[in-house]
């Protein structure tokens, strides 16, 4: 009797939301805050101020029957912000590389994040790689030479297929495939990540040497 | 003072870096960080032309403008700004002479020692300013430090002044006066207006014309007006006064700087207009004036170069005085204020604020500041933008005002009197939210505890709502006044920055233990990654080699039976050689024409095989014919017989 009422309860229980620490990293103005405003709130502004230090929001999402619940942090995209960044990428289970189409500095910079999070972050870091600002191309000829677009899509495929990445072009403006990337992200999260508990580096790109056989190519681990 | 001052030949400005960058060479560092810059030889002649020349200091200059890592590394150069660089200034054809002399001498130029070598040319003091030796020398003040951070900062800024060449105390004595004189310009036609609220400018004059009696004598009335905030028509003025910025020479050196290229530029455009004030600033038509002062500094100070605080810092400023004022003033604050230390790439300031910040607010509330540490919450999490925008990130300038009202007055410390205030002001609060919650009230909400109550039900913040009204919506005075009461000791924060530098200093040695290992490790798993190349290529190797030798074990049996056959073939040649032999050795019995046989048979042995065979043939046909024709003969004989017993009576002749 007891046990049957018991099991009722447990079974009244909506699938358990999962927590997913999320960072922003990328270089300065290329849309991180903007990308989470359009998230969280749906909103844009022309004119976002720069993220001094760090800035922490979070925002529920809804994948079939799940839910997460993100805690992002966007962090400062100014160099000079850079050593803070370890504090808020250390422990997180998700992060978006961010990078402006129409900058290609940007883009180098993108690559850097993706080695050093490969480097630093937890090894079982779900990254994602999102050109931002689609809609200043939207019109655009590709290829064509006055096109605003300086990172073309295949350069940042190709970089995701190399560093084993999801990848997006967004809008924060427009909204375009905002919501995409934060849906793929939770996606490729596993259900319940607690019950697996992180090891930050502790094995991170190791090779067992015990075991005498070479693991396969297992990202670019230096 | 300290070190330096009789120490000729270093060069001050090139300990920029390294005061700031304990571990890195500052000269790299710097590179690193600005591969870019590069700074026209002929630009900084262009601004030494204004000196004149010096005999006497011949030796000297030699050794300022080829400033280098060796005379940094020997101590004296380190924050040293002699009296001859002083005199220096003055010498003109010699540092151009040498400007132009020093890439020769091989070394790439270094655009911060470059810049500041025409800083020197125009003025040593100035270039004292942007190397700001302070950092080194302030955990053992050579001013009176009292618990009164208004007095401490006077103490600290008189012993600045004292330090100062008389050339440079000459010049900025005179930009003084200006600057009083600018005073009773704005006191003879404001004064004439009528106000809805009065200006005290009795005592404001007094301020304005010996700020240090008024400190001495009238410390209480002081404290309580500037509590009260500075008139605003008279604010810009009393800041540089009290701060000792003005100086003409700077003045025109950020005049050359204005019209020079930054490699910062882009960055700094891109920030401008994304700075929440950035509308206030345009509405004066001050955004070019902000814009300028900006990159200039950032041309002044290449080691620092851009910070996005800056700009958050610089508008109240530019809001109050001309953008060159704006420009002496900032430098001011930077050098004399320590604020360089917040902006420099390390950061080093910042973090020390922050930690000050965490003792002071675990003295004043143990129980938030436990709260925090168990909710996992970093006072860099929600503190950095309080310490490097003044709190101007997030909260409006009219706050952002009266928080430089003290300030400038009371030093960047008073800082961390507003922040702990805000905290303990909220204490209740905080405790009893949990981390999202917490966090997002720190970030936004600590300021609703002074919205006048007559706003009370609107408490959500928003700038229209507020623009509307005409009174303010902050109870400004008693958050500056409760601010104030919180007690500070610059003896506390002057240990609690010797604990820092203990702490900074360990973790940065561990952080390069960490680097080393990580790049150790790094090697290593290179080297891993090339032998396990180099394995599997030998494993492939290995299985090629095994798979062959599999292949030649199948193949020998069958060469071993080919072998065989020719072996036997050779044993069939050997015989059939000694047949021939031994039929060679028999001509002498037989005819000559057998002879000949013998000798044609070995190379026609089978016609004669077939021709016997043909032969044979023949001759068994021949038989054959024969013996038909023999059993013929018989049966004719037999007829024959037959035919003479008839025909006996007719031969007769027979019988
Ligand atoms: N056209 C366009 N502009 C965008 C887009 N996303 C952001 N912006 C603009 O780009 C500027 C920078 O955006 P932010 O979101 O502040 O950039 P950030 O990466 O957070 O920058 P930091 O905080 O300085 O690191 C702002 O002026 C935005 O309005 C976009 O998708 N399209
Ligand atoms: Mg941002």
């Amino acid at each position: 009797m007891e046990l049957k009422s018991y099991d009722k309860y447990r079974m009244s229980f909506a699938p358990p939301t999962t927590s997913v620490k999320l960072v922003l990293l990328g270089e300065a103005a290329v849309g991180k805050s903007s990308l989470v405003l359009r998230f969280v709130s749906n909103d844009f502004q022309e004119n976002k101020e720069p993220t001094i230090g760090a800035a922490f929001l979070t925002q529920k999402c809804t994948i079939g029957e799940r839910t997460i619940k993100y805690e992002i942090w966007d962090t400062a995209g100014q160099e000079r912000f850079a050593s803070l960044a370890p504090m808020y990428y250390r422990n997180a289970q998700a992060a978006l590389v961010v990078y402006d189409i129409t900058k290609p500095a940007s883009f180098i910079k993108a690559r850097h994040w993706v080695k050093e999070l490969h480097e630093q972050a937890s090894k079982d870091i779900t990254i994602a790689l999102v050109g931002n600002k689609h809609d200043l191309v939207e019109d655009d000829n590709d290829g064509d030479d006055s096109s605003l677009r300086k990172v073309s899509i295949e350069e940042g495929q190709k970089l995701a297929d190399e560093e084993g990445l999801l990848f997006f072009e967004t809008s924060a403006k427009t909204a375009y495939n905002v919501n995409e990337v934060f849906v793929g992200i939770g996606s490729k999260i596993p259900e319940a990540p607690l019950l697996k508990p992180q090891q930050p580096q502790a094995t991170d790109g190791r090779i067992d040497l015990s075991t005498g056989t070479a693991p396969a190519a297992d990202g670019c681990a230096c | 003072m300290d070190s330096a001052d009789n120490m000729p030949g270093g060069f001050a400005g090139s300990e920029t870096s390294s005061n700031y960058d304990q571990n890195e060479d500052p000269v790299l560092d710097n590179g690193e960080n600005n591969p870019d810059v590069s700074y026209d030889v002929s630009e900084t002649n262009s601004t030494t032309n204004k000196n004149e020349n010096d005999e006497d200091n011949e030796s000297n200059d030699e050794i300022t403008v080829i400033p280098d890592i060796e005379t940094r590394d020997s101590g004296a150069s380190d924050t040293d700004i002699p009296a001859q660089h002083h005199q220096q200034a003055e010498n003109e054809a010699k540092v151009e002479k040498n400007a132009n002399l020093e890439p020769s001498d091989g070394r790439p130029p270094v655009p911060s020692r470059q810049i500041l070598r025409n800083l020197a040319s125009v003025d040593p003091e100035i270039l004292a300013q942007a190397s700001i030796g302070a950092t080194e020398n302030t955990l053992e003040p050579e001013y009176v430090v009292t618990d009164d951070l208004l007095q401490s900062k006077l103490n600290q800024l008189n012993a600045g002044f004292n330090n100062k060449s008389s050339q440079v105390q000459t010049l900025i004595r005179s930009a003084t006066q200006n600057i009083r004189k600018t005073f009773n310009d704005i006191r003879t036609t404001v004064g004439a207006l009528e106000h809805d609220y009065q200006i005290d400018w009795e005592f404001w004059a007094n301020v304005v014309n010996d700020y240090e009696s008024v400190v001495q004598n009238n410390s209480h009335a002081l404290h309580s007006k500037i509590a009260a905030g500075i008139p605003k028509e008279v604010r810009g003025i009393v800041w540089q006064l009290v701060a000792q910025s003005k100086n003409y020479e700077l003045e025109e050196f950020y005049l050359t700087l204005k019209s020079e290229t930054s490699i910062h530029e882009k960055a700094i455009k891109r920030d401008l207009t994304r700075t929440s004030f950035y509308t206030a600033v345009d509405a004066v038509s001050k955004g070019e004036d902000l814009y300028n002062v900006i990159k200039a500094y950032s041309l002044f100070d290449p080691d620092v170069g851009y910070t996005q605080g800056m700009i958050f810092v610089a508008v109240p400023l530019i809001m109050n005085m001309t953008d060159s004022e704006c420009f002496c003033l900032l430098v001011t604050m930077m050098k004399d204020y320590r604020l360089r230390d917040l902006f420099c790439p390390d950061m080093r300031g910042l973090h020390r604020q922050l930690y000050q910040f965490d003792r002071l607010l675990e003295q004043n509330s143990p129980l938030l500041y436990n709260h925090l540490v168990k909710q996992g919450i970093k006072s860099s999490m929600y503190a950095s933008q309080w310490f490097l925008t003044f709190f101007a990130y997030k909260f409006p300038l009219e706050i952002v005002l009266r928080i430089y009202d003290i300030v400038i007055t009371h030093g960047i410390e008073a800082l961390l009197k507003f922040a702990v205030n805000l905290m303990l002001q909220n204490e209740n609060k905080l405790l009893s939210l949990k981390f999202d919650k917490l966090l997002e009230f720190l970030k936004d909400h600590l300021f609703n505890r002074y919205v006048n109550d007559e706003f009370v039900d609107e408490r959500r913040f928003s700038l229209r709502k507020r623009q509307g009204s005409s009174s303010s919506y902050y109870n400004l005075d008693s958050m500056v006044e409760d601010a104030m009461a919180i007690k500070v000791s610059m003896v506390d924060l002057a240990q609690f920055e010797r604990e820092f530098d203990a702490i900074y200093a360990s973790e940065k040695h561990r952080a390069e233990e960490i680097d080393e290992l990580r790049h150790e490790n790094g090697r290593l798993r290179h080297d891993i990654k090339a032998l396990e190349h180099q394995f599997s290529v030998l494993n492939r190797d290995h299985v090629d080699i095994v798979q062959k030798m599999v292949d030649t074990k199948v193949m020998i049996p069958e060469i071993e039976s080919e072998n065989d056959d020719l072996q036997k073939a050779i044993t069939q040649l050997r015989a059939d050689l000694e047949e021939l032999e031994a039929k060679m050795k028999a001509p002498s019995v037989s005819s000559s024409e057998s002879t000949l046989d013998a000798l044609k048979s070995p190379a026609i042995p089978q016609n004669i095989e077939e021709e016997i065979q043909r032969l044979l043939q023949v001759n068994a046909q021949e038989i054959e014919k024969c013996t038909e024709l023999e059993e013929q003969l018989e049966t004719l004989t037999v007829q024959d017989e037959e035919l003479l017993e008839k025909l006996g009576k007719k031969r007769w002749w027979q019988r």
